[in-house]
């Protein structure tokens, strides 16, 4: 009798854990994401079924080390087949890992090569990205067809006027210089990212003459070199400008420039491969919750914290997956709140009402050829007005652009490119600021999105200050690409030292949004 | 809580145009070389209100085991040749690195001038000073130069011989305003970032720059030195050999007429 007794509630045990647990989450995210509503969440699995099936996948992982062994050791190459049968690492969809990064652009790439790279055998990092190949018939490693990074303009500056940008800019520099001892892997050739250290050139008219100087001033006391110019010798160093309505103009003499930010991504995501990251191509489409009734924390009511504990993916198949983490990082560039919202974040109460103010943007780029447009002596040249222009290899070309009125946003349903943009905001200024620029034609345009964050136009690095497990590094308002090797080694020291060690990132932390401190930056371009 | 943010915001506001004192003040308006403010937003879970410990706290770490002990206990090593080799090289290049670095002492003691040519000097290479027309070089460790502040030296010329010049080198070599002759041939550390130093460093003085054999130069690194309106002769030996360097050679000597590059064959467009 005692045993039919305690079968019975072992049963019911079961069933109130984990059958009943999962079908309440995935009732609350049918509730959010009305988008796939018509997809079927997964069955909660019952667990003697589980066990096996997951005894099947140890044994597989084992075969799959067994043979790739023998394979090394009869000198045979692992053939390009052995990745067709299956994406993953092991051979099997990887259920957990310690820290799975959202998000495989130039940000989350960085945090994860810096992660692994501290910690190579201690952690498990898993990088979720939604779109990683362009072409699906030809199997091509990784072509991001609209992630922000590889359709940015690639610029490294360090005119900034927060110190927190500046040194990240200075670290920027520094880890591009040195990207060989950084990022090499073994067998491969070293990356190159085609670094031209023309400088940058910011103009100001009367108005914004006073902050230019007090900016090349905290610049130069952080170690960056850069000098103030008159209109007059503006004129003799540059012929090609014309200085009406310039009261002054900084140039850049080290360290700024640009590069090609889609090697930039390459290096760091060929580099996390071969030191063990898992990438998943896939979305994420929601997140699992899990109530943890004896945590304790300030600023809600004991008992009630309800933590993240899995990640749905959509992988690329259609079906639905969940990989368990122990610490997620928000680096979705654009999409970023889209994925704090699956996290109750903006929709909760508490600090869980704060949303992450992280929106997509649309800039559009041109690219015009002149026949006698000014020569080498052209660093990116930035307008009062905000329109910028760079020189583009050596036959005449020049990259352009110019981030529109917040009346004029365009719309950010798509990457298609309006010209008359071009045509009507553009080329006027661009003709008046460089006469040679009267007679260009446009060669190519492209659209990106920036990430842009609706709240102070600057980055949101930190932890999360109700999720213990969640960290964001997200919103950098397009000068993102240069600030990614700074940013992800500031938040591996968060992870694995517990604090900032070497650049201070506190203050762009998310804590800013709840205490309304704007971090203002004044060089946005 | 939401309404409250927007609520606040609009305090602030209202605040600046009665000009009234608003305790609700930007990050930025607070002085950036003191301590950062947020350091008061999150207090650390041991030092809040109303947490009391012992005496044995003083003993209790700060912080975690660090991942680098973890990591040094977990890898294997791994004693093969090839890998013996590479740390070998890789010990060399940390330790020549590590022999460039910037040392205040002897910038203090020496000045700009002194300090860069002992600098240069003491590892193979030699130097030049205003007014004279000797070079300056070491012989079996031995060599003549003063060892204290002296104001008639002015390095005029550089020639790096045989020394192995990172780009942390140059680090020595700052304020060197009567700098003209540059040499940097043979030695194969000078790439890009090299030139955009040398070329915001030297700017105002240098004449003459030679980079011939310095094969990771390309053109973007000749791009950088438009910044130097007083370069008359650049010599460009063995690495010049695709076009587009040939090119961005040219359009230097278009932006600089004063500027004869040496070393580059020009396409004969005559046949």
């Amino acid at each position: 009798m005692i045993k039919t007794v305690n079968t019975f509630k072992l049963r019911k045990f079961i069933n109130d854990k984990f059958v009943n647990l999962n079908k309440s989450a995935y009732v609350f995210i049918n509730r959010c994401e009305s988008s796939y509503s018509s997809d079927e969440p997964p069955k909660p699995e019952h667990p003697i079924k589980r066990t096996f099936r997951i005894l099947g996948n140890d044994m597989k992982t084992a075969k799959n080390k067994v043979e790739s062994f023998v394979e090394r050791m009869q000198g045979i190459r692992e053939l390009s087949n052995k990745i067709l049968k299956s994406p993953y690492r092991d051979g099997i969809f990887p259920e957990h890992c310690d820290i799975v990064i959202i998000g495989g652009g130039a940000m989350g790439s960085s945090i994860a090569y810096w992660l692994k790279q501290r910690a190579p055998n201690a952690i498990t990092v898993t990088v979720i990205e939604k779109d990683p190949s362009v072409n699906q018939n030809i199997l091509s490693w990784g072509q991001y067809a609209e992630a922000s990074t590889c359709l940015s303009v690639g610029g490294l500056r360090q005119q900034f006027s927060l110190e927190e940008n500046i040194k990240m800019s200075l670290f920027g520099a520094e880890f591009l210089r040195n990207i060989n001892q950084h990022l090499s892997v073994e067998g491969h050739d070293p990356p190159d990212v085609q670094f031209t250290p023309c400088g940058y050139l910011f103009l100001a008219s009367e108005k914004g003459a006073q902050q230019l100087e007090e900016n090349a001033k905290l610049q130069k006391k952080l170690g960056a070199k850069n000098e103030l110019l008159t209109p007059v010798k503006l004129k003799q160093k540059f012929p090609w400008i014309n200085t009406d309505g310039i009261a002054l103009g900084c140039h850049g003499l080290e360290n700024e420039g640009w590069f090609d930010p889609w090697s930039l991504l390459y290096a760091f995501k060929r580099k996390a491969l071969s030191l063990g990251v898992e990438y998943i191509d896939g979305e994420a489409i929601g997140f699992e919750f899990k109530k943890m009734p004896d945590l304790l924390m300030d600023g809600m009511e004991p008992g009630s914290y309800e933590g993240v504990d899995k990640v749905l993916v959509r992988t690329e198949s259609g079906e639905i997956r969940s990989v368990k983490f122990g610490i997620v990082i928000i680096a979705a560039g654009p999409y970023s709140a889209k994925v704090a919202r699956m996290a109750r974040i903006g929709t909760g109460d508490g600090m869980l009402s704060i949303p992450l103010p992280v929106e997509p943007r649309k800039r559009y780029v041109f690219c015009i050829n002149c026949k006698n447009g000014p020569g080498l002596n052209t660093p990116l040249t930035i307008d009062p007005s905000g329109t910028y222009f760079r020189r583009e290899g050596l036959a005449g070309n020049y990259i352009c652009g110019r981030s529109p009125l917040p009346e004029e946003e365009p719309s950010v349903d798509n990457l298609d490119v309006d010209h008359d943009f071009f045509d009507k905001n553009i080329w006027p200024v661009l003709a008046s600021r460089v006469p040679a620029f009267e007679a260009v034609k446009v060669k190519n345009a492209w659209g990106g999105y920036y990430e842009y964050n609706t709240y102070d136009e600057n980055g949101i690095v930190g932890p999360h200050p109700y999720y213990i497990n969640m960290y964001i590094a997200t919103g950098f308002s397009g000068h993102g690409i240069q600030h990614a090797p700074a940013v992800g080694r500031g938040v591996m020291e968060m992870i694995l030292d517990g604090g900032f060690e070497t650049i201070d990132l506190t203050r762009m932390s998310f804590d800013r949004l709840i205490m309304d401190r704007p971090l203002i930056e004044e060089n946005i371009v | 809580m939401r309404y409250q943010i927007q609520y606040l915001h609009k305090y602030r506001q209202v605040c600046q145009h009665l000009k009234i004192p608003c305790t609700n003040n930007y990050s930025t308006e607070v002085n950036s070389e003191t301590k950062p403010e947020p350091k008061s937003w999150r207090k650390r879970w041991d030092q809040k209100e109303g947490e009391w410990y012992s005496r044995f706290k003083l003993f209790a770490p700060e912080k975690g085991e660090s991942p680098d002990v973890v990591r040094a206990l977990q890898s294997t090593s791994n004693f093969s040749i090839k890998a013996v080799r590479k740390w070998i090289q890789k010990s060399k290049r940390e330790a020549e690195i590590l022999d460039m670095r910037y040392i205040p002492e002897r910038h203090q003691i020496l000045g700009s001038d002194l300090a860069a040519a002992h600098f240069l000097v003491h590892r193979g290479a030699a130097v030049r000073f205003v007014g004279s027309s000797e070079w300056i070089k070491r012989h079996e460790d031995q060599y003549d130069l003063p060892d204290r502040y002296n104001r008639d030296y002015a390095i005029e010329a550089i020639d790096v011989l045989d020394m192995k010049l990172y780009y942390e080198g140059f680090q020595n070599m700052t304020n060197l305003r009567s700098l003209r002759w540059l040499s940097l041939r043979n030695c194969l550390q000078i790439d890009d970032w090299c030139l955009d130093r040398i070329s915001s460093e030297y700017e105002s003085s240098l004449e003459y720059l030679d980079i011939s054999n310095c094969t990771r130069v390309t053109d973007r690194g000749i791009c950088a030195l438009y910044r130097m309106n007083k370069l008359r002769t650049l010599k460009v030996h063995n690495i010049a050999d695709s076009q587009l360097f040939q090119l961005a050679c040219l359009m230097l000597e278009d932006i600089n007429p004063q500027l004869n590059t040496e070393g580059v064959k020009y396409l004969d467009i005559g046949n």
